[in-house]
């Protein structure tokens, strides 16, 4: 049986994101995500933090630690992205998630300091059908 | 290589990669299970707080991947908590692999200690002898000693009562 979600990239920003990680911080993203995958309200997910406030969209943060430093990754759910943005059509039994920015973060501080406004912005873009979607294979035999 | 392939590579060949691979492990199945724990069996962080004699922000931080070093003391006082056991043992990386692949944090649901008929059965001792013989003695000594903790105590309880009448 497939886990209720599935993630998706907002276009290879994500992978290039995470081929820059140290191999623990990788191996918790991955393990963030496989166990997220499973539980059915985000609200449950491990590493949910919360949604931003003031922001046009729904984006919610989520959160870890590795190798002692933190690190954030903004996404959103797929209730209102254009079809196009979509390689494939998508079936209705299954949830998805879109991840759009990912940084780290201390005392309050994200790097990149843009983070945030560039989730909203690439947000936007999905929205109106400006930009590809891949989806992120969560890598069970690792 | 297949992404798969060059992580194997590296945890055999680097014990910093395979101390890695385990704390991320690690960092979100323990905040998994604690929370899937505090959840089903307290309504809030507080109140798992107050059974465990810790903080409702150390619970907090206790939910979140990476967010605190646990050990074993803590491990225990919170399995005290939600009455029930803790295992902790070593295991090939395919073991942990497949833990991880299995686990589930909507259904992961250990039974409380009372909940646990296995645990808290009484064992078939048989009838207590009114004269009892070092033989039977060392016999029911033996069958003790293949019952959990719990019961073993409150039976050799009984046993110290029939040897000082």
């Amino acid at each position: 049986m497939y886990p209720p979600w599935t993630f998706w990239d907002f276009g290879e920003v994500i992978e290039d994101w995470y081929r820059l990680l140290s191999e623990e911080a990788q191996d918790a993203f991955n393990s963030i995500l496989k166990n997220s995958a499973k539980v059915e309200r985000h609200g449950d997910w491990v590493a949910f933090k919360r949604f931003l406030k003031g922001m046009s969209q729904p984006i919610w943060e989520l959160e870890f630690t590795a190798d002692r430093r933190q690190y954030r990754v903004f996404g959103m759910f797929a209730s209102g992205v254009h079809p196009d943005c979509w390689p494939y059509p998508l079936t209705s039994t299954r949830k998805h998630v879109i991840l759009l920015v990912g940084c780290y973060h201390k005392q309050k501080v994200y790097t990149p300091s843009d983070s945030i406004s560039t989730a909203e912005r690439r947000a936007k873009m999905l929205k109106e059908g400006r930009a590809l979607l891949h989806e992120r294979k969560v890598n069970a035999n690792i | 290589m297949s992404e798969r392939l060059t992580r194997i590579s590296k945890l055999r060949q680097s014990r910093v990669s395979r101390a890695s691979y385990i704390r991320a492990k690690l960092s979100v199945l323990i905040p998994s299970q604690i929370r899937a724990l505090r959840q089903k069996l307290f309504e809030t962080q507080t109140a798992l707080g107050k059974e465990a004699e810790m903080k409702q922000s150390r619970i907090s931080a206790m939910e979140r991947p990476g967010a605190v070093q646990f050990n074993i003391e803590t491990l225990v006082r919170l399995a005290s908590a939600f009455k029930i056991g803790l295992i902790i043992k070593f295991v090939p990386f395919s073991e942990m692999l497949r833990w991880e692949n299995d686990f589930n944090q909507d259904t992961f649901n250990p039974v409380a200690i009372d909940d646990d008929a296995e645990f808290i059965a009484e064992p078939d001792l048989g009838p207590i002898p009114s004269l009892a013989s070092g033989e039977v003695l060392a016999e029911r000594q033996q069958n003790l000693g293949s019952c959990e903790p719990i019961v073993r105590g409150a039976a050799s309880e009984l046993m110290q009562t029939q040897l000082t009448h």
